[in-house]
């Protein structure tokens, strides 16, 4: 999903594009990674690449105003839309539960489509199978038939979108 | 001594008022239009009579029904603020006739001080400086000056006063529409077409003296100001003593004032301002006869409170220190957080005070008159507060300013405290080379400075406030779409 951002005046998009081990998200071009938030009361922390930051932010309709280091930013959420039908842009496909490799579909370097299967694994005796969400390259698959894996391993990598913009 | 007092005001200045009220023991009525109903200044009185008028405005400029507030309340003074019905000779006559003290001077020092041009008439009689300049009494009088003194002059309103109606005119081409213009202008504000034109001073300095006079013809100073730093004639960034001033020319600038308050008898707070030219020379511009936004910075170097003398004064009880009581130690700045755009030509903001959180130093003042939840609209003033710091020099009231605008969060409306900030860091206004068109000169130095990577973590804040974010990144599990069946 594209979330359209006006910040100070100046329109963005911003994707997620990865959500573990850490949140991805590409605001622009510029690709960050996220942790550590907690909010009490307005004040928030969060880490962005690496970086703590320490603010306050208030709603007020569409409009979030954030205070960080002295600094005062106004940020418009403009609602966001869906590239590709219920796509979600991963570049790292990971475990969500500890399971088994049931199947591989796919190998590195080949072209995928927005849903074909990469994957059939297994969890609490549930089949399912990973799909990719949106078109892509498969860099690499990090795991064999039958391989047991724990939650949030590495499955399937893709070459990541802005490379293949670039 | 006075007994309850009315504020026939709002926002951050009768807020300062009630708090006043408060330490001398003396009982504060609030008067509010039904759009403040919860506003800081109605809970902070001890007693809040409504005004019933379409607009908000107009309520705190409906003469009856304030004074008629005041005798319901049992209010034996009025205390006007600034702004709204201070300087409003009739409204001061009409509380003196209902029998109540109007906390300031008498009509007539009012009228005399409200009109430009009488009151630049009297300055000069006192000997008090005033820059070259003539009425437009008859079509024509005006130009014909102009040619013979030359450009660049300043046309303003007889009876004005914060700007309105006033042009600045570099040649004889422009001096017909500029004119034209200014007397449409003054008329709409003031219901007084007048205007005149005086000698522009390129690059002045705004010097302004406060004054205390008990009615009497006793009138200490208690020294100046510096105002120069403004926007649309409008200042921001306000502090006492001036910097760069010789000890010589500050004793001349505050003598004048002093000269001209007691020729006037004068009664109440008031505030002289000049215009101090680069070569020295200073000239009256005009005498304001209340209580000024930027008094903080001398109540601080001065270490008096100025609404508690106001109302010693209005209660016939004189002035409450002689002049040689009265030294200055330290210095202190004061700037005014206003809703408004410093990046789109400091158009006004509206919005909801969303988070409000105040920073809590030693020598550092804050005087607001909002709380989270209030409305912002266009019906008042942009001003919301102001933050005030007080320091042993001026680079150490500067720095605690500066600290303070860091940390303090008002968010839910655009304002200037990011602007403020950058204007404190500027390397000219910390050698304190200060003059009117300072904020123009260095537009570009006071631009925000690009910071990707604190945008960037602002944006993410932001977007974690929105739940479909939220939920897109944290709730939904990897993708696996296809959901096979149970396996036996």
């Amino acid at each position: 999903m594209a979330y359209r951002l006006q910040v100070d005046g100046r329109e963005l998009e911003a994707q997620i594009v990865a959500r573990r081990p850490e949140l991805g998200v590409r605001i622009g071009t510029v690709r960050h990674r996220i942790c550590a938030q907690h909010d009490a009361a307005g004040e928030f922390s969060l880490s962005v690449d690496g970086v703590g930051y320490r603010g306050w932010r208030c709603r007020v309709g569409d409009e979030v105003h954030v205070r960080l280091q002295g600094r005062t930013y106004v940020v418009r959420l403009m609602g966001h839309e869906a590239r590709t039908p219920g796509a979600e842009a991963l570049d790292e496909i990971r475990a969500s539960m500890p399971g088994v490799v049931v199947a591989v579909q796919c190998e590195s370097g080949q072209a995928v489509k927005a849903g074909d299967k990469l994957l059939t694994l297994e969890s609490m005796k549930l089949q399912t199978s990973i799909v990719a969400l949106r078109d892509a390259t498969v860099r690499e698959v990090h795991v064999t038939p039958e391989a047991v894996f724990e939650r949030g391993a590495l499955l399937v990598s893709l070459v990541p979108e802005e490379s293949r913009e670039s | 001594m006075l007994r309850r007092v009315l504020v026939a005001n709002r926002g951050e200045i009768a807020c300062r008022i009630l708090r006043t009220l408060r330490a001398q023991g003396i009982a504060g009525v609030a008067v509010y239009h039904h759009e403040d109903r919860a506003a800081p200044h109605v809970r902070l009185a001890d007693a809040a009579v409504p005004l019933d008028a379409e607009v908000p405005t107009a309520a705190y400029l409906d003469q009856a029904q304030i004074i008629e507030a005041a005798r319901h309340a049992g209010a034996d003074a009025i205390h006007p603020g600034y702004g709204f019905l201070s300087e409003n000779a009739a409204f001061a006559e009409r509380v003196a006739n209902a029998g109540l003290i109007f906390v300031g001077p008498d009509a007539g020092t009012i009228r005399l001080m409200g009109d430009k041009i009488r009151a630049r008439e009297f300055a000069a009689e006192q000997g008090v400086p005033v820059a070259p300049g003539i009425l437009e009494a008859q079509p024509g009088q005006l130009a014909a000056w102009a040619a013979g003194v030359g450009f660049p002059l300043l046309i303003k309103a007889a009876a004005g006063g914060g700007g309105k109606g006033m042009r600045i005119v570099r040649n004889g081409a422009e001096l017909a529409e500029s004119l034209r213009v200014a007397a449409a202008e003054a008329e709409r504000y003031f219901g007084d077409g007048r205007v005149y034109a005086e000698r522009y001073i390129e690059q002045p300095r705004h010097i302004e003296v406060q004054v205390l006079g008990d009615g009497q013809g006793n009138v200490v100073h208690l020294f100046e100001r510096e105002c120069s730093l403004q926007r649309r004639y409008q200042k921001i960034v306000e502090e006492s003593p001036a910097p760069n001033l010789s000890p010589t020319l500050r004793a001349a600038i505050c003598g004048a004032a002093v000269r001209l308050a007691q020729a006037a008898r004068y009664r109440n707070a008031g505030t002289v301002e000049f215009v101090l030219a680069p070569d020295g020379q200073f000239y009256f511009l005009e005498m304001n006869t209340r209580l000024q936004v930027e008094h903080p910075v001398t109540e601080y170097v001065l270490n008096v409170d100025l609404v508690a003398e106001q109302l010693r004064i209005a209660a016939g009880a004189g002035l409450s220190f002689s002049q040689t009581d009265l030294a200055p130690r330290g210095h202190a700045i004061e700037c005014r957080i206003c809703a408004e755009e410093p990046e789109h030509d400091f158009r006004p903001a509206t919005g909801r005070i969303g988070l409000l959180r105040v920073p809590q130093a030693p020598n550092l003042r804050f005087d607001g008159g909002i709380s989270p939840g209030q409305a912002i609209t266009p019906a008042f003033d942009s001003m919301l507060a102001k933050l005030v710091a007080f320091g042993a020099t001026r680079a150490a009231a500067a720095s605690t300013l500066q600290q303070g605008l860091h940390e303090l969060v008002l968010l839910g409306v655009p304002t200037n405290i990011d602007y403020l900030a950058r204007v404190l860091r500027h390397p000219q206004f910390l050698a304190g080379q200060l003059h009117t068109a300072f904020l123009v000169q260095y537009a570009q130095d006071l631009l925000p400075p690009e910071a990707p990577e604190q945008a960037a973590a602002a944006t993410l804040a932001a977007l974690l406030t929105d739940a479909d974010f939220r939920h897109a990144a944290f709730d939904v599990p990897e993708p696996h779409a296809t959901i096979g069946a149970w396996r036996n």
